[in-house]
């Protein structure tokens, strides 16, 4: 029957890597298909807005007939218990994966799968979880305990889910890439023995990148959750968390306020960040000189997307910083009677030596009020595909032509042009005014 | 003119009546195709139309049937599952 687990398997991961999915993703070593790590987002409006939550996921020989085992690996190292399924153990009780007794219909069967195991486990993460606790699911009305519980995740999300991450993944950077480059051609190996290792280094080595580019696109939103912060502080700073009912002293979520040092590791993260990126040029022209597979490569991508660019009729040029293939310019003019008409927009894509790896940094340069465009510049988007730049170019054009995109909150970089876009009205005509005031002085 | 036939090959094409698109529910694979299992489609790898309206591979179904947790339903809709006889 293990045959039948890894066929069903690797259809499931295969329909994973086709879907555009923001909300999560999954990384695994190609030989042992069994060990997953994934990665959920906290959902936006949740008090776990934008965390990166790490799940070490185990198949077992006869699924799909039996579920999964998944074991929580954002735990603080087995001291926090991120809410009341969440246990800081890492156990993770959900009746689908028969870690809890559930009703009838909420069992698991062959039917399920990882995707539906992770939409579950999303549910988890919830606006509300006082009330996921058994036997709290009626204290709504607990309106004190709710908020209580509610702002001390929000102050332990973005420590333990959004800046410890990034701060482990900026201080070992080399464990994002180095296992491909090594000469014998071995694909990275994640998670085979996460038991045994520090968990800190499994999630460097599966989503290191995907946390520092995601933390740039939602920098504005955690500025904002901190600066809230730490105005409600003001009178409890340095005090500890309330405990909850339902929580013990090793499965709980213990920790003081302290929101303005939150706000120095952030700032600090996000300086790093960028100091890293403001390295790859340095870094790409070493290789340029040693002719580098990925140096030629990219010399060539760059070539073949200029060709193709002079048949359109579309104003727009793209060239290398001073001719580093490593730093790309594009220059794009609004289409005339389109709402970018009349403004030049100067676009920076930065592309690490390791690339496709670690993912290209996409910056607006010139002054630009766009939803897609966050405060300081970074813009998100998505490329169809990950490896090929002219996918990134593609990507970013149609990001900026898209005058009527859906509401989706994880793409949300800029929350006060979003507000005004999906906004009144008149709000909407306001976030049209000020990008055309944005497009006007650029 | 006359036209003698001196052989002819007949050719023949089959699937499941059922939609070309549709998989099994367990195994994720087109009915037409295979259950994991078995090598070729038909005859010896047959499928199971319950009455609830959910159909499986047979050998993707029993393997979890035959399960104590599955407690003899479908992994559908979770409904006792019973298929239809014979050519109904």
């Amino acid at each position: 029957m293990a045959d039948q687990c890894s066929l069903r398997l690797v259809r499931e991961l295969a329909q994973f890597e086709r879907s555009e999915q923001l909300a999560f993703t999954v990384a695994y070593d190609e030989k042992n298909t069994r060990d997953i790590q994934a990665l959920i987002v906290g959902p936006p409006g949740t008090p776990y807005e934008l965390g990166f939550y790490e799940f070490a996921i185990k198949i077992p020989p006869d699924y799909p007939a039996s579920p999964p085992t998944v074991r929580l690996k954002t735990t603080n190292q087995g001291r926090t218990r991120f809410g009341p399924n969440l246990y800081a153990s890492g156990k993770v009780c959900l009746s689908i994966l028969g870690t809890w007794p559930g009703e009838r219909g909420e069992e698991w069967s062959p039917a399920q799968g990882l995707e539906s195991v992770l939409l579950s486990i999303q549910s988890l993460l919830s606006s509300n979880p006082y009330t996921l606790e058994p036997g709290f699911d009626d204290r709504s009305d607990d309106t004190e305990n709710i908020e209580a519980y509610n702002s001390k995740i929000r102050h332990e999300n973005l420590r333990l889910a959004v800046i410890d991450p990034l701060e482990k993944a900026l201080q070992f950077p080399s464990l994002t890439w180095q296992p491909r480059t090594q000469r014998n051609g071995q694909p990275p190996v994640y998670g085979a023995d996460s038991d045994r290792q520090a968990p800190n280094q499994n999630f460097l080595s599966a989503f290191g990148d995907f946390s520092k580019q995601r933390f740039l696109w939602y920098l504005d939103i955690y500025k904002n959750a901190i600066e809230k912060g730490i105005v409600e502080e003001t009178r409890r700073h340095t005090t500890p968390f309330l405990s909850m009912p339902f929580e013990s002293s090793g499965n709980g979520m213990q920790g003081t306020w302290d929101y303005t040092k939150l706000k120095t590791r952030l700032e600090s993260v996000q300086e790093q960040l960028m100091e890293e990126i403001h390295k790859w040029p340095t870094e790409g022209l070493a290789l340029v000189k040693e002719d580098a597979g990925i140096a030629v490569k990219l010399m060539g991508q760059h070539e073949q997307i200029v060709t193709e660019m002079k048949s359109r009729t579309q104003v727009m040029d793209l060239s290398l910083a001073d001719g580093n293939p490593f730093v790309w310019r594009l220059t794009y003019a609004g289409r005339t009677e389109s709402r970018l008409e009349g403004g030049i927009i100067k676009i920076k894509i930065f592309i690490s030596p390791r690339h496709p790896v670690e993912q290209p940094r996409v910056f607006v340069e010139s002054p630009l009020y766009h939803i897609r465009v966050s405060k300081m510049g970074v813009m998100i988007y998505l490329p169809a595909r990950a490896d090929e730049i002219r996918h990134h170019i593609d990507g970013i054009i149609n990001t900026l032509e898209n005058d009527n995109p859906p509401y989706n909150p994880l793409m949300t970089v800029n929350p006060e042009a979003s507000a005004l876009c999906w906004g009144t009205e008149v709000e909407r005509r306001l976030y049209r005014r000020k990008l055309r005031a944005s497009l006007e002085e650029s | 003119m006359k036209v003698t036939l001196k052989e002819w090959n007949a050719i023949a094409t089959w699937h499941w009546d059922i939609p070309e698109d549709e998989v099994c529910g367990i195994c994720r694979v087109q009915f037409d195709g295979t259950c994991p299992t078995c090598k070729f489609p038909g005859d010896e790898c047959a499928l199971l139309v319950g009455t609830c309206g959910h159909s499986f591979h047979m050998h993707c179904l029993l393997t979890w049937i035959n399960q104590e947790s599955s407690k003899g339903l479908c992994p559908m809709c979770r409904q006792k599952f019973e298929w239809k006889q014979g050519n109904e």
